[in-house]
């Protein structure tokens, strides 16, 4: 056997420990590869809190995500955070996902130290409630009786004074919705039944490919791809964070992966002319 | 370097150890964490419920607002049980599922086409793009390419002529290859989703356990 052909039939546990190789060193020792802005995912979404965003709005966030999928959307969750805090607006999360509405409060009470927003006055973690879509289109209605009129900790509505503002889930009362997807329910939710809302979506990377039908008839107005949305949203906001920080070796790996794939696939081309002859 | 001291960070650390050992093979520690994942999911979605659901539920909606509907309809979703109860009685569980579906049936049908009906609505396309009075040729050519991608991978699945005749035969080919990019995209988007989830890991225990500086 050939080393091209041994590379068809190269261990998997050796592909692992490269793939980590590629991975620890860049995290411990940064390269800084430059990374640049996409003009038709992250910038649209940038723009419209930095200046399209109607002053002292508030809006949506919807954690739609499991501890999983929380390395690829906390960062976003993060970054759009700060920046909303920033520009002075103001947040409700709520969560599709029984698990999102924990981790989004943890993750946004350790944030708010940071920025200064106070629980209650400048966001509130509604949480997630039972009955899949039909409960979040109640929200249409009355986001109240639909929350149960409770937040994700079980504190009354009533004590919380941003809540005040959000009686129903329309433009009358939030300027839009941002949902960290990662799977089902998640976007489909959003276009379906609250189409005269602008949807901004924080994406996990797999989803992305499948979303841009959407984006492109205008159903989806700006989308963040994965980790690598997050650094870009980073690099924005002039914040940059744990996102930025594992770029280099997320693209390690990716160079790390795309070497394999051409050594297996010669491994596999020099086998087949082997036979041949 | 700064090992932490916090024994939640040594759970989490320990449990995330347990489950990455399948990489080597198949164990007795990634089996026994999986389990406890499961349960620990069942019981913190038994518990959210209970304290963010029903409790408010019937603390404000029904004792409060007298909103008594509620009872009616917790009533009949707690005939599902009777499948576990007994076979004499397990009929009474087809009538909240009865409801479900039908409800959701038809929850479903009142939206659903909408969206698809935007994105048909999208792909009619200007073939010939000029915008401010110019010419554009690269946003031209992208549009060809759409047109292109969409009409043919739309030829692949027409199966009312058959793929014999040249025109479909030559159409659904190229429309193979534009749902082979498709694809490769999104397997590219799913390797870097993948590595995304690992990083985070890292990140945990280089960082938050064994107190490297990142």
């Amino acid at each position: 056997m050939s080393i091209w052909e041994r590379f068809e039939r190269i261990d998997a546990r050796l592909v692992y420990l490269f793939m980590a190789l590629a991975l620890v060193l860049p995290v411990l020792r940064p390269i800084g590869m430059p990374i640049s802005i996409n003009p038709h995912l992250t910038q649209p979404f940038f723009d419209w809190i930095e200046g399209r965003l109607p002053p002292n709005s508030l809006v949506l966030m919807d954690a739609a995500y499991s501890a999983g999928p929380a390395a690829e959307l906390e960062p976003q969750l993060v970054a759009n955070f700060i920046h909303l805090m920033r520009r002075g607006h103001k947040v409700v999360v709520m969560a599709q996902w029984e698990m999102g509405a924990v981790l989004a409060r943890t993750t946004l009470d350790r944030v708010a130290k940071e920025v200064g927003a106070v629980y209650g006055v400048d966001y509130v973690v509604a949480g997630w409630r039972a009955g899949g879509t039909p409960w979040v289109r109640s929200l249409q209605d009355d986001f109240w009786a639909g929350m149960a009129a409770v937040d994700v900790d079980g504190v009354s509505f009533e004590r919380l004074p941003l809540m005040a503002r959000a009686r129903a889930l329309t433009p009358e009362h939030f300027a839009g919705i941002i949902i960290y997807a990662s799977g089902s329910p998640g976007v489909a939710t959003w276009i379906t039944w609250f189409p005269e809302m602008p949807l901004y979506v924080g994406n996990v990377a797999v989803q992305v490919p499948g979303n841009m039908d959407e984006l492109a008839a205008g159903q989806i107005r700006g989308m963040l791809s994965g980790l690598r949305g997050a650094a870009e949203y980073e690099l924005l906001i002039d914040k940059p964070g744990r996102a930025v920080k594992l770029m280099d070796a997320q693209s390690m790996a990716h160079a790390m992966i795309i070497i394999l794939l051409v050594l297996g696939n010669v491994g596999y081309v020099m086998k087949g002319r082997r036979k041949a002859a | 370097m700064n090992i932490s001291g916090d024994p939640q960070v040594w759970v989490i650390a320990i449990g995330t150890l347990m489950i990455y050992s399948y990489l080597w093979k198949e164990n007795a520690a990634y089996r026994l964490m999986e389990h406890m994942l499961l349960g620990l999911g069942i019981a913190f979605s038994a518990v959210l419920t209970w304290d963010t659901l029903i409790i408010p539920r019937v603390r404000t909606n029904i004792i409060a607002q007298g909103h008594w509907m509620f009872v009616v309809f917790g009533l009949l979703g707690l005939l599902l049980y009777t499948r576990m109860l007994s076979p004499k009685w397990s009929w009474l569980s087809r009538y909240p599922v009865a409801v479900s579906v039908g409800y959701g049936v038809g929850f479903s049908m009142a939206m659903s086409p909408r969206p698809w009906l935007l994105q048909v609505r999208d792909s009619f396309r200007d073939l010939w793009v000029v915008r401010d009075g110019v010419f554009r040729a690269q946003a031209t050519f992208d549009e060809w390419v759409f047109f292109i991608a969409l009409i043919t991978t739309v030829m692949y699945f027409f199966f009312t002529v058959p793929h014999r005749v040249t025109a479909v035969r030559v159409g659904s080919r190229i429309g193979r290859y534009a749902i082979m990019v498709a694809f490769g995209a999104a397997f590219g988007n799913t390797v870097a989703g993948r590595i995304s989830l690992f990083l985070g890991r890292l990140q945990f225990l280089l960082h938050d356990w064994l107190g490297f500086i990142i």
